[in-house]
Formats: C-alpha cells, sequence, structure tokens
C-alpha cells in the first residue's frame, strides 16, 4: 500500500520517512548519499527511496554545491553567482502519473523557478513565478505559468506541496500547500507534454550553460521527497510536519 | 567565472578537450572526506550554447581563460519573457 503510515518507527533523524512508499527521495542533510567531484561540488545525489533514481551531473560547472546550511543541516546551493547549476535523471517520468511532492527549500527568484521539473518546452515544472511577491505556481516549460494565491519570500526557507492526479490528455491540475496551509483553490495547464526525465534546479539543459528556470543565487534545497499518489491529508500533514521539524521551519 | 565567446562550436570543442586534457578530466567520485569511491563521473568542464551566428557562449573560470574572449550572459526569450 502506498502512502501508509509508518507507525513507532519515525522521528525527523530516524532514517526513515513517517509515510512509506516514496517514489524519489533527496535528503541534502545525508553525507552518504553524496558524491563529490571536488570538494563540495556534487556529481551525484543519490535517491532514499530505494528506487535508484539518482540525480547527476556531469559538467563540473553545473554542479551544485553543498555549501548551504539550514536548522546546522547541510542543504545544496543550485546558483552561485551567474554559474546555474542542475542535477537530472533519466529514467523517471514523475508528471504522467499521480504524484505528491514535498520540498523545503530557499528560493530567490528572478526567473521562474523549478523546483522540480522536467526538461524541455512545454513539459512541466513545480515552482515559482518571478512576480513580486514570489507565487507558488507551476509551469508549461518557457510557454505558460499558473500562479496560487501562496507566495513564499525571497530569502526565506519553506516547506511546500504539489499534489496531482497527473498529466492526463495534456492536462494537469495541482493543488499546493505551503506549511500545510492549502492554496484557495487547485491551478491547472493544458497543452503539456510529458517525458521520463527528471530535473532539479532547472528545466532546459538544451540552453546550458544559461539554464533557465533556476534556483536564484543564494537559493538552496534541502530535501525533496515525491510519491507517486496524492497523498491523503492524514500522510501529507506526517511527512510535512517530518519536514517541518527536521528543518527548523 | 565569466562569459566567454567562441567563433564556432568546433573552435570551442577544440579548446575544451585541450583543457580537459590538462586538467585531467574525466575526475574520480570522491565521498566527503576526498576518498575515491567509484568510477570518473565528471566528464566534461563545461559546455557551450549557440546564442547568435558566430556566437557561442560559455562560462569558464578566469583562471582557463587566457586569450579567449570576455563576453556577457546571453538571454533568452520566451513566450512568457526573459529567462536566462
Amino acid at each position: 500500500m502506498i502512502g501508509a503510515i509508518t507507525a513507532g518507527l519515525f522521528s525527523p533523524t530516524s532514517g526513515q520517512l513517517p509515510v512509506s512508499g516514496a517514489a524519489l527521495w533527496l535528503d541534502a542533510s545525508d553525507a552518504n548519499t553524496f558524491t563529490f567531484s571536488s570538494g563540495s561540488r556534487v556529481s551525484e545525489w543519490r535517491d532514499k527511496s530505494g528506487n535508484a533514481r539518482n540525480m547527476t551531473q556531469a559538467t563540473s560547472t553545473y554542479q551544485p554545491n553543498r555549501t548551504a546550511t539550514q536548522n546546522s543541516l547541510s542543504a545544496v546551493k543550485m546558483r552561485e553567482s551567474s554559474v546555474k547549476y542542475f542535477m537530472r535523471n533519466t529514467s523517471y517520468n514523475w508528471a504522467n502519473s499521480a504524484f505528491t511532492m514535498l520540498c523545503v527549500v530557499r528560493p530567490l527568484v528572478g526567473e521562474y523557478t523549478a523546483y522540480l521539473s522536467q526538461d524541455a518546452s512545454a513539459h512541466l515544472q513545480l515552482g515559482q513565478d518571478p512576480s513580486t511577491p514570489s507565487v507558488l505556481a507551476i509551469s508549461r516549460i518557457s510557454q505558460a505559468t499558473a500562479t496560487s494565491n501562496l507566495t513564499l519570500a525571497n530569502n526565506t526557507t519553506g516547506q511546500i506541496t504539489y499534489k496531482s492526479a497527473g498529466v492526463s490528455s495534456g492536462t494537469v491540475v495541482v493543488q499546493i500547500y505551503k506549511s500545510k496551509v492549502a492554496a484557495s483553490s487547485t491551478i491547472t495547464l493544458g497543452s503539456l507534454s510529458t517525458q521520463a526525465v527528471t530535473m532539479i534546479g532547472g528545466s532546459r539543459s538544451d540552453l546550458a550553460p544559461t539554464i533557465a528556470d533556476f534556483y536564484g543565487d543564494g537559493g538552496f534545497l534541502c530535501e525533496l521527497i515525491v510519491y507517486p499518489s496524492q497523498l491523503n491529508d492524514t500522510d501529507r500533514n506526517a511527512v510535512e510536519d517530518y519536514l517541518i521539524a527536521k528543518w527548523g521551519l | 567565472m565569466n562569459w566567454y565567446t567562441f567563433t564556432s562550436e568546433e573552435a570551442f570543442n577544440t579548446w575544451h578537450e585541450k583543457l580537459k586534457a590538462r586538467l585531467g578530466y574525466p575526475l574520480p567520485s570522491l565521498d566527503q572526506e576526498g576518498n575515491v569511491i567509484g568510477e570518473p563521473y565528471t566528464t566534461e568542464y563545461t559546455s557551450v550554447v549557440k546564442y547568435a551566428d558566430a556566437d557561442w557562449r560559455t562560462i569558464i573560470d578566469e583562471q582557463y581563460a587566457q586569450d579567449l574572449t570576455l563576453s556577457t550572459e546571453p538571454i533568452f526569450v520566451d513566450e512568457r519573457g526573459t529567462i536566462g
């Protein structure tokens, strides 16, 4: 059963999630899940879900830097100065069926920020819109953005959840939550394609090194979890509580 | 890090291959303590994107950019506006 609460085994530092069945789990605090090319530059960020959906970056200048800190835990910078970082997995399509994506991020939004995306125009990304204040949003990459009423201010660490039945017949409907509070309504985008590419930190590797849809300078990623289902409120709140407690929000 | 321009993709590739050989690419895979833990995975130093005819832009650490032509970050515009 996907999404079952693992009663009695959970604490923010137990090494397990409060809800089993994750499809992808990236935990920046766990040094054992990283491979570096030199110093703190990340060449591989391994998936803790057990599904081996590891994120990789083979080009030095785009490798994220594990030098940020949140609540005394290590986090991963996705941009420094004019250099934009990203990582990909080329065998995982998270968008074509139901998903719940929960993350802890600190953005500095100047463009269309991608917390989780695919890697081509007209594909789905989950992130923020560069309006002021920055609003939580979804995008059809390079083409259109649909915004919620929720915001996450620049240089502020927040817990965000995106829940959806997935892209169906080119359309997606997403409910966004910030720290367990739901947006006032779902948001919808059409004319979408999907692909078996998962990307963090950007959405257009064809534009590298000018990779689009990045976390702004000083922004970072703490943890990102994807479940291959729409978590019910009890399970969603359990994972959100885990993230909020662990990262000191 | 700065932006530099090449007149063609071939010119970039020639320069890039020489730099990688000089820097010892591919780089080994290391753990947090710097111990080698796997096969070399980091195979490229940087990449290049076409911005205009005879204008291929890349980002490079200044220490490796002797004799290259300094440029600026290319700005691409999509249907929503500026994206990078």
